[in-house]
C-alpha cells in the first residue's frame, strides 16, 4: 500500500513537473493549477447525501431545496477557490546559503492581478505550511525556511501554494519550480589551533593584495566600482584609468588547506577549515583555501568568504 | 494565535447551533433543556476557563442522555427517538470540540439539525430562519477557513454563493423528479391529528373543537357549486354504542377513472398527513387524479390502500349521483338495531311515524320541529360521560344538551326504529374561506357528523339535525363560528371578490403567502410537480423525462458556469502583459534570449545586431518606447493602451519584415 501510495506520488512528481513553468517569476494559470476536493469537501458531500436521501424518502419538499441550495453552492466554491489562487505571481527574490543544521532563507515577492487572495498555505514538501490569512494585490514578500541537513549544493526544491477558501471544500494548489541553487557550508567548529601564515611557510608575498602600501598601478575599464582608489593623476593626463592597488603591511596571509589538519574525518576537517575562514574575515586577514590542489586568490570581504565556503560546500 | 482564534471560532459555531436549535424548543422541550444546559456549559467553560468533562464523564453524559430518550419516547424504532439522538449527540460533541477540524464536524451537525426542524415543522416562518441557518453555517465555513479576514469579506462571499445558488437549486427543485414510495420506514412523526375516529362513539369529536390545525385545503373549479360538508366516511355498522363503517375487503372498492388531461377538475384537495386511509370528498365522485379507490357505502382511499402519511393532493370530478334502488343488503344493514337499548326513544319514533301516518318527510318534519321548538342545546359541555346504558334516552328527553353526534346518533336510532334507512356520515362541515387566494382552509374545529336516511325514488338524503336547532341555543362561540362560515359574504358567492376590511386583506394575504408556500414548496410532491407540468404544457412527462432534463439542466448549468468562469477570467487578463508575452515569443522564435535579466531595450538590441536590416525600425520603436515611458498622461489606462498599440505594431512589423525578406 505503501509502496503504491509513493509510486502514484512520484509518477504525479514528474507529471507536474515536466508540465511546469521553470521561470523566474511565476504564474499561476489554469494550466498549472490544480483543484480536488478536501476531506472536509467529502465529509460535506456525505453530509448532503443523506439529506438528500432523506429528502426522497421522507418526500419533506424543503429538504430537497436546502440540499440543492448547498450543493449549488459548494459548486460555486470550486470556482471562487480557483479563482482565488489563479493569475498570482511568485517571484524568488533570494535563496540565502546557510551552514549546515542552520535553515536557508528563500525570499519570494507574491503579487496578484487586480484582487486579494486569501487563507493562502505554502511549504516546501515535507515542511510544516506557513498560512495567510491575506493578500493584497499590491503584493507581498514572504521568507520560507528550509533546514540545511546536508553540506552541499543544491537546487531549491518545488514550493507549493494552496489554499482552502472560501468554503474549505476544495483544496487549490500549484507548484512553483526555481532554477535557483543553494550552498550548505559546513558547520563552524574551532580546531582548537591557528595554522601558520602562508608567508610563515617560506611563501613571498609579493603577488598578494593589501591594504595598507601602495603596490602597483592596475589598468581598469570601469573605475568606479572602486572610486577611492582612482589614481587621478594619471587619469587628469588622458593616459585612461588605472586603479591603486595596496599591499598588507604586515605582508602575512592564510592559505587553509585541509591538509594542515591531524583530523582524518574530512567532514570535521572541512568544519575546521570553516572556522579559519570565518575566524580571518572576522579578523580582517587575507585568505584564500586550498582544495584538492585548486588555490583561490588571497582577497577578504563577504563576496571572498562566500567564494571560499562554497568551495568547502561542494569538496 | 491559533489558540485565540479556535476560541473565537467556538463561539461562534456554538451560537449557530443553539440558533439552528431554536425552533425545537416547543416539540421537543425535554431535549432542548438538555442541549441547550450542554451548549451554554460548553460556552461558560470556554470564557471562564472551566474544565470540559473527561472521558468517565462524557460516557455519563451519553448514558444519561440515551436514558433520558428512552424515557422520553419509550419507543427505540421512532423517528422521535432516532431525532432525539442526533439532536442529542450533535450537542455533546460540543464538549469536545478544540481544534478545527471539530469545529468543522459540529457545521455538519448543524446541516442535520436544520433537517431534523424541516421534518418537525412546516410552519411559514421556519423558511426564511432556516435560510438565516443555512447563511450563518456558510458564513461559519468562510471564518473557519480564514479565521482573521473580516466579516465584510467573509458575508460577501457566502451572500454570492448563496443568490447564485437560489435559482439554480430552485430550478433544480422544481425539476428533480419526485416519487410516492418511500424507500425505508420508520413510524412516522405524528404530525396531524385526525378530526374524527374510525368508529363514532359519543365524545370523540369534542376534543377536537379547539384544534384550529388544518386538515385541508381545496381549490374549487369556477363552474362548480360546493356543498358545506366533507365526506370523509360512512358509518353503517351501529352496536348500540358505536357507528362503525361496513366491513368491505379493499377488493369491494372500485377504482375512479382517471381524470383525462384537459378536462377540469371539480375541486383540488391538498390533505394533510393525518395517518388515517380516508379521503374527504363532496358527494359523489366519478373521476379522480391519481387514481383513487372508491365505494359509496364506506369512503375514498388512494389507490394502495394506504394511511396517508404525507401531505397529498388529489383532484376530483364531483357528480349528483345518479338514482340506483336500495339493495336489500343494505337497506337491512341500514336499519339495524341492536335488540336492546334506548326503549323510549323507540317508542317515541314508533309513535310518532304512526302520528303521521309512516311519512317520511313528515317525520323528519316531526324531528326538526321538536328539536328547534324544545329545549335542545347545542354545547360541548354535556352531562352524559362515558358509555352509559339508554345514553340517547336520557339526552333526548332529560338533557336536551349535547353537540352534533348526539343528534346525529339521536336521530338515526329514531330513523332506523321506524325502518327507515339512516347512516352516519363523519367528515368535516364549512371551512374558512380566503376571498384573496381563492381557496377553502378547513381545520380540525370543522369537524362533524351528521346523517343521511334512504328515500325511494331520490336515494341517500343529507340530514343535519344541528341545523334543526334554535340558535338561540346554540353555544356563542360555535354561532358565531357558524354564522361567519355560513355567511353570504363567501359560501354563496364563494368564487366572487369581495371588498374586505384592509386589516382582513392583509391577514387573507398572509394566508395566500403560507399557502403558496405550502402548495409549491413545503408540499411540492408528485401530484404538485403533475400539476405543475401540466400548467406548462408538459403533461406527457413522465419521471424518466424529468430525470433526464434534470440532469440535463445540471450538466448545461455547469457547463454555463464553467464558460462564465473562462470569460471572466479571458476579460480581466493583462492586455499589455499578454502582447508583451506574444513580442517576447516572436522574439525567441528568432533565437533572442527573453528570459530575466534580459530587459526589453536588451532585447531589441540584440535582435539589432543579429539583423542589423531592422536597426531603423527598432531604433524608432525603442525612440517611441522610451517617449511613452517618460511622458506622463493623465489616464493611466490610455498610457498602457498606448504601450499595447506600440508592441503590437512592433510584432507585426518584425513578422512582416522577416518574412518578406
Amino acid at each position: 500500500m505503501g509502496s503504491l501510495a509513493q509510486k502514484v506520488n512520484y509518477t504525479w512528481s514528474k507529471w507536474v513537473k515536466r508540465r511546469a513553468f521553470t521561470g523566474n517569476p511565476q504564474q499561476f494559470h489554469g494550466g498549472n493549477l490544480y483543484i480536488l476536493p478536501s476531506a472536509f469537501g467529502w465529509a460535506f458531500a456525505l453530509v448532503l447525501l443523506t439529506l438528500f436521501l432523506c429528502a426522497i424518502n421522507y418526500q419533506v419538499s424543503p429538504v430537497f431545496f436546502f440540499t440543492f441550495l448547498l450543493a449549488v453552492a459548494g459548486l460555486v466554491s470550486a470556482w471562487e477557490a480557483h479563482f482565488n489562487l489563479k493569475g498570482m505571481s511568485v517571484k524568488c527574490l533570494s535563496v540565502a546559503d546557510a551552514y549546515q543544521n542552520d535553515v536557508v532563507n528563500v525570499v519570494l515577492w507574491i503579487t496578484l492581478e487586480n484582487k486579494p487572495c486569501y487563507a493562502l498555505e505554502y511549504f516546501f514538501r515535507d515542511q510544516q505550511a506557513i498560512k495567510i490569512e491575506k493578500i493584497t494585490p499590491e503584493g507581498i514578500q514572504i521568507i520560507l525556511q528550509l533546514p540545511a541537513k546536508q553540506r552541499g549544493c543544491f537546487q531549491l526544491p518545488r514550493i507549493t501554494f494552496k489554499s482552502y477558501f472560501p468554503l474549505g471544500l476544495f483544496r487549490v494548489w500549484g507548484y512553483v519550480y526555481f532554477q535557483t541553487n543553494y550552498y550548505v557550508y559546513p558547520q563552524s567548529i574551532s580546531p582548537g589551533f591557528w595554522p601558520n601564515s602562508w608567508s610563515e611557510n617560506g611563501n613571498k608575498a609579493s603577488n598578494i593584495i593589501g591594504n595598507e602600501e601602495l603596490y602597483e598601478l592596475k589598468p581598469v575599464n570601469n573605475p568606479w566600482t572602486q572610486p577611492g582608489r582612482i589614481a587621478w593623476k594619471i587619469a587628469a593626463r588622458g593616459q585612461g584609468w588605472y586603479l591603486k592597488t595596496l599591499v598588507n603591511s604586515e605582508g602575512s596571509c592564510w592559505l587553509f588547506r585541509i591538509e594542515d589538519l591531524p583530523a582524518a574525518d574530512i567532514e570535521q576537517s572541512l568544519q575546521h577549515v570553516c572556522y579559519w575562514l570565518q575566524t580571518a574575515e572576522q579578523k580582517g586577514y587575507l585568505y584564500g583555501v586550498e582544495l584538492k590542489g585548486i588555490k583561490t586568490d588571497f582577497a577578504k570581504g563577504p563576496a571572498h568568504l562566500t567564494q571560499c565556503l562554497r568551495q568547502l560546500a561542494i569538496y | 494565535m491559533q489558540a485565540d482564534n479556535n476560541k473565537g471560532n467556538i463561539k461562534s459555531v456554538l451560537i449557530v447551533m443553539l440558533f439552528c436549535y431554536v425552533p425545537h424548543i416547543t416539540d421537543l422541550p425535554v431535549v432542548f433543556t438538555f442541549v441547550i444546559i450542554t451548549v451554554l456549559y460548553r460556552l461558560v467553560a470556554q470564557r471562564f476557563h472551566l474544565p470540559l468533562p473527561n472521558i468517565w464523564l462524557r460516557l455519563f453524559l451519553i448514558l444519561f442522555s440515551l436514558g433520558l430518550l428512552y424515557w422520553q419516547y419509550r419507543i427505540l424504532q421512532s423517528s422521535g427517538f432516532y431525532i432525539g439522538c442526533l439532536l442529542v449527540f450533535a450537542a455533546l460533541k460540543s464538549l469536545e470540540v478544540h481544534t478545527i477540524r471539530d469545529l468543522r464536524v459540529l457545521v455538519l451537525c448543524n446541516f442535520y439539525v436544520v433537517l431534523t426542524v424541516l421534518l418537525l415543522h412546516q410552519e411559514l416562518w421556519i423558511f426564511p430562519y432556516i435560510i438565516l441557518g443555512v447563511l450563518a453555517n456558510l458564513a461559519l465555513m468562510v471564518k473557519l477557513t480564514a479565521p482573521q479576514v473580516d466579516l465584510k469579506v467573509t458575508s460577501k462571499h457566502f451572500i454570492k454563493h448563496f443568490l447564485i445558488a437560489l435559482p439554480i437549486s430552485l430550478l433544480l427543485f422544481y425539476l428533480f423528479p419526485r416519487f410516492t414510495h418511500p424507500l425505508w420506514r420508520v413510524p412516522a412523526l405524528s404530525q396531524t391529528k385526525v378530526g374524527f375516529n374510525e368508529e363514532m362513539t359519543i365524545g370523540n369529536l369534542s376534543e377536537v373543537f379547539n384544534d384550529d390545525s388544518n386538515v385541508m385545503r381545496v381549490v374549487f373549479d369556477k363552474k362548480f357549486k360546493p356543498t358545506l360538508y366533507w365526506r370523509g366516511l360512512v358509518l353503517s355498522q351501529f352496536n348500540g354504542w358505536s357507528w362503525k363503517p361496513a366491513n368491505r375487503e379493499a377488493s369491494q372498492f372500485a377504482s375512479l377513472k382517471l381524470i383525462e388531461p384537459g378536462t377540469p377538475a371539480s375541486y383540488e384537495i391538498m390533505l394533510d398527513p393525518h395517518q388515517k386511509k380516508w379521503l374527504f370528498y363532496q358527494d359523489n365522485p366519478v373521476a379522480a387524479k391519481p387514481n383513487l379507490l372508491f365505494l359509496p357505502d364506506v369512503g375514498l382511499v388512494q389507490q394502495n390502500n394506504s394511511p396517508v402519511y404525507y401531505r397529498l393532493n388529489y383532484s376530483l370530478v364531483d357528480k349528483l349521483p345518479t338514482y340506483k334502488p336500495i339493495t336489500d343488503e343494505a337497506r337491512k344493514q341500514n336499519t339495524y338495531l341492536p335488540p336492546r337499548g334506548n326503549p323510549k326513544l323507540r317508542a317515541w319514533a314508533k309513535q310518532q311515524f304512526a302520528a303521521v301516518k309512516q311519512n317520511q318527510q313528515a317525520m323528519i318534519a316531526v324531528i326538526a320541529r321538536r328539536v328547534y321548538q324544545e329545549n335542545y342545546w347545542y354545547s360541548l359541555v354535556t352531562a352524559n360521560t362515558g358509555i352509559q346504558a339508554n345514553l340517547m334516552d336520557r339526552f333526548w328527553f332529560e338533557t336536551k344538551r349535547g353537540y352534533c353526534e348526539y343528534y346525529t346518533g339521536a336521530v338515526a336510532i329514531i330513523l332506523r326504529a321506524v325502518g327507515i334507512p339512516a347512516r352516519v356520515i363523519v367528515g368535516y362541515r364549512g371551512g374558512k374561506w380566503n376571498p384573496v387566494a381563492q381557496y377553502l382552509t378547513v381545520q380540525q374545529n370543522d369537524a362533524h357528523a351528521w346523517l343521511e336516511y334512504w328515500q325511494e325514488g331520490l336515494g341517500w338524503q343529507r340530514l343535519d339535525p344541528v341545523s334543526f336547532i334554535n340558535p338561540k341555543r346554540i353555544d356563542p362561540t360555535i354561532h358565531q363560528k357558524q354564522a361567519e362560515e355560513t355567511a353570504e359574504g363567501w359560501f354563496n358567492n364563494w368564487n366572487q371578490g369581495s371588498n374586505l376590511p384592509w386589516l382582513a386583506r392583509i391577514s387573507f394575504m398572509l394566508e395566500s403567502v403560507q399557502f403558496f408556500w405550502e402548495r409549491w414548496l413545503l408540499f411540492y410532491n408528485q401530484d404538485t410537480q403533475r400539476a405543475l407540468l401540466q400548467k406548462i404544457g408538459l403533461e406527457k412527462w413522465d419521471q424518466t423525462n424529468l430525470l433526464q432534463s434534470f440532469i440535463g439542466v445540471l450538466l448545461v448549468i455547469l457547463a454555463l458556469a464553467g464558460a462564465w468562469y473562462l470569460i471572466r477570467q479571458w476579460r480581466e487578463r493583462d492586455a499589455l502583459l499578454e502582447e508583451y508575452h506574444h513580442l517576447q515569443h516572436e522574439l525567441a522564435l528568432l533565437g533572442i534570449e527573453t528570459q530575466p535579466p534580459a530587459t526589453l531595450a536588451k532585447q531589441l538590441q540584440d535582435l539589432e545586431a543579429k539583423y542589423p536590416q531592422l536597426k531603423e525600425l527598432l531604433c524608432s520603436y525603442m525612440h517611441q518606447y522610451e517617449q511613452l515611458r517618460l511622458h506622463h498622461t493623465d489616464s493611466k489606462a490610455e498610457h498602457r493602451e498606448d504601450i499595447l498599440k506600440m508592441f503590437r505594431a512592433l510584432r507585426a512589423q518584425i513578422k512582416t519584415y522577416l518574412h518578406d525578406t
